[in-house]
């Protein structure tokens, strides 16, 4: 009995004794919840989006004030016909371009390079460059630990993007 | 590298202090070179138009284009543009690769009027010149400025469209260019003493060196102690050139990372910015305005008049879709932290809250956070010494039954993990009380109570260091 006593009050004594609320305090700790998140968003302005890329892209922060210290978490969202969603990674890409996009030249190749910069926020940005092999195109977009990164790019003979991949070490 | 991070991370805690956030008045899509327009809100910039790279004026206030010029623009990439107000001409510098090498080098100078719309190359250059690091008209001489104390800078004369030396003294190195007074700050760097400190003097565009102005201090000392903190500044004895301070803050454009804490009076600016994190590099900058990049986009922000409020670029319904998206991944357990210790101490009713926030469909992260209800208003407790604000006007912490229950109550609040179980204590020292809620590394972690002659609560402090008071 003492041992169970004893158990009881180190437990009551060393975590967080938390129940349930109730529906109407529920209620209340919501809304104030709710206003405890700020949203800021713009939408990503640029001529190569609007060219390549069939959606809208948004740069958002998510702002948590209970934190109180100024923090945030970002992302990309893209609207397009099927809705709002996260844009995450390359995959999401190809669905969006667009039917006439050929990426076939150094103009257009420029274009594709804004958009991996604009939508890809946390990539390190430094001495970028563009180098065309046949059908394939890799964009260096900067240099991690001695390694080339950036993205791979690969098209049909007529310059119709088949496949994009990110690389943390391109060989180029 | 370090470096590099210690000053943002010095700038980031200067943004702290500073509560006012200076939103950009608009943005674009990432420009190159980019220049503005002293005393006028204009600025000119190298822009993607329709897929082809074109020089734009636009209006400052609004962001609106005025005018986007159809001139063919230089086929090597433009690192620098600069307005000569005198002749109403921009200058275009631009940077070549090196034949065997990555090597960045001076390439040629373009002179390029905006009412007639000609783009002229003044110079090409032969040699293996390095790329400027920033680039002034001072009259009618371009100033390229290669280094800040390893070198002089390199003068370009627009009228014999040939390079002249800066100085007969060649110990002489230019700290900025100052445009408005016709000539150069300057200091000797010979005459630099121990404690990095250099008498500076105004040299004039006919080479005429001023007496001494005061001291320069070139010391560049970044702490986590803002006392110890010390950025390069003037400690100026001629009153009549106090303009250099201000002079000095908006020179040597570009500026990135560590280069923007050269300039104290830009590193201030630079704080204040909303989305300092999107920022790499500010491309220029004059009394009212700054521009600067980063992340594909370029900013421009009004430095005189902050603009307050962000500017609203999305959709009322776009936001609402934003909101709900974001809302859909997120959802929130709300738990009463039940006890019969906390009315006894603090005056609030208290809720656990877990933000659970899904990343994708197996991961998920989890934080939380402590809602206290106080006469029926609820308030985040955001820090720890906000605890005074709720303690319980009847609560006396004069003996150790009040302090155990003072520390009953803080672990239903924090309560302490396994590791930490075993350092939870409590002792007296004078009208101090200390609650140990952790030790690491021979550090005391917790609160220190403070209680006036009445045994009242006056103060609650958190220490992660108990014992460095």
């Amino acid at each position: 009995m003492k041992t169970l006593m004893f158990l009881i009050i180190t437990f009551a004594y060393f975590h967080q004794v938390t129940c349930q609320v109730p529906d109407n305090e529920n209620k209340a700790l919501d809304e104030f919840i709710s206003k405890q998140i700020k949203i800021e968003a713009d939408v990503i302005k640029s001529a190569a989006l609007e060219h390549i890329l069939d959606a809208l892209f948004f740069n958002v922060k998510r702002i948590p004030l209970y934190k109180g210290d100024n923090s945030y978490n970002e992302m990309v969202l893209m609207k397009n016909a099927d809705g709002i969603k996260e844009f995450e990674n390359t995959d999401m890409l190809i669905p969006i371009i667009k039917e006439d996009i050929k990426l076939n030249n150094e103009a257009v190749a420029k274009q594709f390079q804004k958009v991996f910069t604009l939508l890809f926020k946390n990539d390190i940005v430094r001495n970028q460059e563009i180098i065309n092999k046949d059908n394939q195109w890799i964009f260096v977009q900067g240099e991690w630990f001695g390694k080339k990164t950036g993205y791979i790019v690969k098209t049909d003979s007529n310059g119709k993007v088949q496949e994009i991949e990110k690389s943390e070490e391109l060989k180029l | 590298m370090n470096k590099i991070i210690t000053i943002l991370m010095f700038l980031c805690l200067t943004v702290t202090i500073n509560a006012q956030k200076n939103y950009p008045v608009f943005s674009i899509e990432e420009c190159g070179a980019a220049c503005l327009i002293e005393n006028e809100p204009i600025m000119f910039s190298l822009e993607s138009v329709d897929g082809i790279p074109k020089l734009v004026m636009r209006d400052l206030s609004k962001g609106e284009v005025i005018k986007s010029y159809e001139s063919k623009l230089p086929d090597n990439t433009v690192s620098h543009i600069v307005a000569n107000s005198k002749n109403g001409l921009l200058y275009f510098i631009t940077i070549k690769k090196h034949s065997e090498s990555d090597k960045k080098l001076l390439d040629a100078i373009y002179s390029f009027s905006p009412k007639k719309e000609k783009l002229e190359i003044i110079y090409t250059e032969q040699e293996e010149t390095p790329i400027p690091i920033s680039v002034d008209v001072v009259g009618n001489k371009l100033v390229l400025s290669i280094s800040v104390f390893s070198k002089q800078p390199i003068i370009f004369n627009l009228e014999t469209k040939e390079f002249e030396p800066f100085s007969d003294d060649e110990n002489l190195r230019m700290l900025c260019a100052a445009p408005e007074q016709n000539g150069f700050v300057v200091l000797n760097f010979t005459e630099f003493d121990k404690d990095d400190n250099a008498p500076f003097y105004f040299m004039s565009l006919d080479k005429k060196l001023s007496q001494k102005l005061g001291v320069f201090n070139s010391t560049m000392r970044i702490s986590t102690e803002e006392e110890e903190n010390s950025l390069p500044g003037f400690s100026i004895t001629n009153s009549d050139y106090n303009w250099i301070t201000e002079v000095y803050n908006l020179s040597g454009f570009p500026h990135a990372g560590f280069s923007i804490a050269t300039r104290a009076g830009l590193a201030e600016k630079y704080s204040s910015l909303a989305n300092k994190f999107d920022i790499s590099n500010i491309l220029t900058a004059n009394s009212n305005y700054l521009v600067a990049s980063g992340k594909g986009e370029t900013f421009v922000y009004n430095t005189k008049n902050i603009t307050l409020g962000k500017p609203q670029t999305v959709s009322e319904n776009d936001l609402k879709l934003i909101e709900d998206c974001i809302a859909s991944r997120v959802s929130y357990q709300k738990k009463q932290i039940a006890s019969s210790v906390l009315p006894k101490v603090f005056l609030a009713e208290f809720h656990l809250i877990t933000e659970t926030t899904k990343l994708d469909e197996y991961g998920y992260t989890e934080s939380s956070f402590i809602v206290f209800k106080k006469k029926d208003k609820y308030a985040v407790l955001k820090n720890k010494p906000q605890l005074l604000t709720i303690v319980n006007t009847s609560f006396k912490l004069g003996n150790n039954e009040d302090a155990i229950l003072f520390q009953d109550a803080l672990n239903m609040l924090y309560p302490p993990g396994t590791f930490e179980k075993k350092h939870i204590s409590f002792y007296k020292n004078n009208n101090e009380w200390f609650f140990v809620r952790n030790i690491s590394f021979d550090k005391k972690e917790g609160f220190i109570v403070s209680t006036d002659s009445n045994k009242k609560i006056t103060e609650i402090k958190y220490k992660l260091n108990m014992d460095e008071l």
